[in-house]
């Protein structure tokens, strides 16, 4: 390999404030053996603060041909890399007021779906249709029933337990559930507006 | 003359009604949610031809208002299974909308997420419940 020094940049690096970013923790890196060391221990960025951080290919060339002279840097694949740094307390949540914080948005849901079932009975005319199966079941004119209600009504929570995939299950292994990818595509989509967003910053200036 | 674009506006109804119905649900990932938690999927086909006679019978119910004379009993499981899918169809709706994902960024609570989904179930039951139960409502 010479003096070549190839690279392959990761897509999303996160990193805590306060570490140092080395170069091997945001890239691949393939050259010569005897200075594959000193250009993984090269520092992308210290002391940074909290926030998102664009770092370009050619940013990564003049760090790497000011430590190693001769070097001829390539990259393949993406350009740009973009370095999540976070508090360490961030991702913890272990704290009271979390606590609190989950447990007020729990009830605000509690209510708010609460409210919703009963304004989707009331839109749909439920006990009519209720009524309806009723009557074809049984044979007997009755206009809603706790017979049928009152199983109907436990049904509607075990169907939500099953579909964001809360019951235990020890059979079969389990595949993310909708909320889950939900969460993670909500997380992604910020995340990429943010990072587009200071490289644009940075091509402005 | 009148006989026949009666039967020709029924069928374009019907036949509307019944892709709008299908199309919602696999816009809502419900029947792919159900598939996905049983591991069923060599049985797409009987479950395109429950869906099928599901809304065929419930309509011939509705319009025709036939019954098979059975006990109460039949009730409770009719009413569990009807049950079981509107929660379903209920938070497939709230997961496209993306309620709580955003409740969540806001909050930073990602370790509380299932106590929010309880808080959920136990509302939308009591909430149902309250419906049928309490006296007005309807």
């Amino acid at each position: 390999m010479d003096n070549y020094i190839y690279f392959q940049l990761k897509e999303h690096v996160r990193g805590k404030v306060g570490q140092d970013i080395y170069l091997e923790d945001i890239a691949e890196v393939a050259c010569s053996e005897d200075i594959v060391e000193k250009v993984k221990k090269l520092v992308v960025l210290s002391g940074q603060k909290e926030g998102i951080n664009t770092i370009k290919a050619v940013d990564i060339i003049k760090m790497v041909n000011s430590a190693i002279p001769r070097a001829r840097v390539l990259f393949i694949g993406a350009s740009k890399i973009s370095i999540h740094m976070y508090r360490d307390g961030d991702t913890g949540d272990k704290n009271i007021s979390s606590f609190l914080k989950a447990a007020l948005t729990s009830l605000l849901l509690f209510i708010g779906s609460g409210l919703a079932i009963m304004y989707f009975h009331a839109d749909v005319n439920m006990h009519e249709v209720h009524g309806t199966i009723y009557t074809a079941i049984t044979g007997e004119k009755a206009s809603g029933s706790y017979w049928i209600s009152i199983p109907y009504s436990i049904g509607i929570g075990l169907g939500i337990a099953l579909f964001f995939g809360i019951l235990p299950n020890r059979k079969k292994p389990k595949t993310p559930d909708p909320l889950k990818i939900g969460m993670y595509k909500y997380k992604k989509d910020i995340d990429t507006f943010l990072e587009d967003k200071v490289l644009q910053k940075s091509e402005e200036q | 003359m009148k006989k026949i674009s009666l039967i020709i506006v029924g069928l374009s109804g019907g036949t509307a009604v019944g892709a709008g119905i299908f199309a919602l649900f696999t816009a809502l990932g419900v029947v792919t949610r159900i598939i996905d938690i049983g591991k069923t999927q060599r049985f797409e086909y009987h479950y395109k031809i429950a869906i099928l006679l599901g809304s065929l019978t419930s309509t011939l119910v509705y319009t025709y208002g036939f019954n098979i004379k059975l006990g109460k009993g039949w009730l409770i499981i009719s009413g569990l299974f009807m049950g079981i899918f509107v929660g379903m169809v209920a938070s497939a709706l709230a997961e496209v909308i993306n309620v709580i994902p955003f409740l969540t960024t806001y909050m930073v609570i990602d370790r509380w997420l299932y106590l929010l989904i309880v808080g959920l179930i136990l509302g939308k039951v009591i909430g149902s419940l309250l419906y049928w139960i309490l006296p007005g409502l309807y």
